[in-house]
């Protein structure tokens, strides 16, 4: 499933003197099966252009493109659950959104919202819990009594549970732990190499970027200003720091070597990279 | 919900912004007051003139003001056709049963009517070109001479503040919580009455366990920044008393009087 924005522009209030506008003139191609990452600063319109991959909000001008549905600014709000149910989106603190007595309902709400029976739903929850890493302890625990950690991994757990094709994740991560960071971070790869759902990536975390990420789109205000594989993106790191953006660990590294007069042909993103990076550079100079 | 603009303030730059909450408040409630006071097609013909005179004069674009005030509109509306079929007196037009259409029903619920609309769009206009705080400010020091009755109005004004600086916080909340639920399937304009409110308790229980962790949380940052309920405290808006609110008292007092004169 590819998503398609065709010069999407998006206001809020739209028609009141308080209007503002959340995009402006995004055009853009998501492919099927990709890993995708979108950065931009607080407020850049990251989360405004994430409801539009499962029309919960519309285009004010232009067109959404998922699959074979085409959302404009007059597509009615009826025969959109299909829609939801292919695109799963796990929103920021997505852990305001539980509410059920025991995890276990709480997971099994969507499935159930899809037509799934209650024993399906029930089977469907017991997986999702143990694929996000939560102990099959707490199956039947009110998810009030979880810490936040674990809170938020029941709610990503109840959005895979509808089983969708695409996983949007808007900051996923933030406030976790860094091992939970990186538990959630290599599951979300699995699902995705495993399998093939297409993960589309908020985040702040550079290192994410560089790390997962097969493409990306930087906004600014609501316009898209930049995009590309992140090897293109961060090989501008001028482009990038004049944003305010960041840049990897690794790069950064590699940075202050080349500074140093250290040779540095192409830029390293992932610890790896720069790993080999230094140890071709110390042979070198022993030899 | 996003449509209603009841208690929604859009800041502006218009003698009505620049005047003192306190007087705004007042002048509200005193017009409010007044147009009981209006009996005949004359006396009604100066009010709206009024009304709509103060409407243009706050700057407030008429489109978005008029279709934020028509929901409840609609609300009057249903209110005012009791009126209109269960009023007898003078000509009646149609009969059946308990329900008439007189000539007093139908100039009763019109003034009902229209009192109701004045009602309406003064108190929006009000909130409209106050900032909450102010409003907040502004009833407490109209509030103020009930201290010497031993009423407790700083704390009574410190919870009228912090519901009125909630309200936005609230209704976004409560739009990203309907987000995260239709994105797990939930229909909320679907099926019957039941299956709407059923739909609703998704949304509600996540919006009572923030709101409660999030009074929690507040009651925690006042109290390590030293506030104390107990004591006198000073304020950062001192509110200022301004031409503009004497000249507005003034066409007040001209109002009434022309009212006077007006109704029969
Ligand atoms: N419900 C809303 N009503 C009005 N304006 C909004 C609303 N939500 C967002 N905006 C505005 O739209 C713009 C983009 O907001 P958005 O939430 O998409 O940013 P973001 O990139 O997700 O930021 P963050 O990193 O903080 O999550 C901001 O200027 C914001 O003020
Ligand atoms: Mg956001």
């Amino acid at each position: 499933m590819a998503i398609t924005f065709k010069n999407v522009d998006y206001f809020y209030d739209l028609g009141t003197p308080i209007a503002t506008a959340g995009l402006k003139n995004i055009s853009l191609t998501i492919p099927d099966n990709s890993y995708t990452a979108i950065i931009g600063h607080t407020g850049s319109g990251k989360s405004t252009l994430l409801q539009h991959l499962n029309a919960l909000l519309k285009p004010s001008h232009g067109e959404v493109q998922i699959d074979s549905r085409v959302i404009t600014a007059e597509t009615n709000n009826k025969n959109l659950k299909s829609l939801r149910k292919k695109v799963g989106i796990v929103f920021q603190f997505a852990e305001h959104q539980l509410f059920e007595e025991t995890v276990g309902k709480d997971i099994a709400f969507g499935p159930m919202n899809f037509g799934a029976t209650q024993a399906e739903a029930l089977e469907i929850a017991r997986e999702m819990l143990t694929t996000v890493g939560l102990d099959e302890k707490y199956f039947d625990v009110s998810p009030f009594d979880l810490s936040g950690g674990q809170m938020r991994r029941v709610a990503i757990a109840g959005v895979l549970a509808l089983k969708p094709d695409i996983l949007v994740l808007d900051e996923p991560t933030a406030g976790l732990d860094p091992k939970s960071r990186q538990a959630m971070m290599d599951l979300f790869l699995e699902l995705h190499e495993k399998r093939g759902l297409s993960i589309i990536l908020v985040t702040h975390q550079m290192d994410d970027v560089a790390d997962f990420a097969e493409h990306v789109f930087i906004l600014e205000q609501g316009q898209l200003i930049k995009s590309g594989t992140p090897q293109e993106i961060f090989n501008d790191y001028q482009f990038m720091l004049d944003h305010g953006l960041g840049l990897p660990k690794a790069t950064q590294f590699a940075l202050k070597m080349r500074q140093q007069g250290f040779k540095v042909p192409t830029l390293p993103l992932k610890e790896a990279e720069l790993v080999d990076l230094i140890t071709k550079q110390l042979t070198e100079t022993e030899q | 919900m996003d449509k209603l603009i009841l208690g929604r303030f859009v800041p502006g730059d218009t003698w009505i912004h620049h005047m003192d909450p306190r007087s705004k408040i007042l002048i509200s409630f005193y017009f409010i007051a007044i147009i009981f006071l209006a009996n005949n097609v004359a006396s009604y013909a100066l009010m709206i003139a009024f009304t709509l005179g103060v409407i243009f004069l706050s700057g407030v674009d008429q489109k978005f003001f008029f279709r934020g005030v028509r929901p409840l509109f609609f609300l009057i509306l249903i209110t005012v056709l009791f009126q209109l079929f269960l009023t007898r007196g003078g000509h009646v037009y149609w009969q059946f049963g308990p329900f008439a259409l007189s000539q007093y029903g139908i100039i009763s619920s019109i003034y009902v009517f229209l009192r109701f609309m004045m009602i309406i769009l003064m108190s929006t206009l009000l909130t409209l070109t106050t900032a909450p705080l102010m409003i907040a400010d502004g009833i407490e020091a109209l509030l103020n001479p009930l201290k010497k009755l031993h009423l407790p109005i700083d704390q009574l004004a410190l919870m009228i503040s912090l519901a009125l600086r909630f309200v936005p916080t609230l209704m976004d909340e409560t739009m990203a919580i309907m987000n995260a639920q239709r994105a797990r399937g939930v229909d909320f304009g679907d099926g019957g009455l039941m299956k709407r409110v059923k739909a609703m308790v998704p949304v509600l229980i996540p919006l009572f366990v923030n709101t409660f962790s999030r009074a929690g949380d507040l009651a925690i940052a006042m109290e390590s920044r030293g506030y104390n309920g107990e004591t006198e405290r000073t304020r950062y808006r001192v509110l200022q008393w301004h031409a503009v609110d004497t000249i507005a008292i003034i066409v007040m007092v001209v109002l009434t009087a022309a009212l006077i004169f007006a109704r029969n």
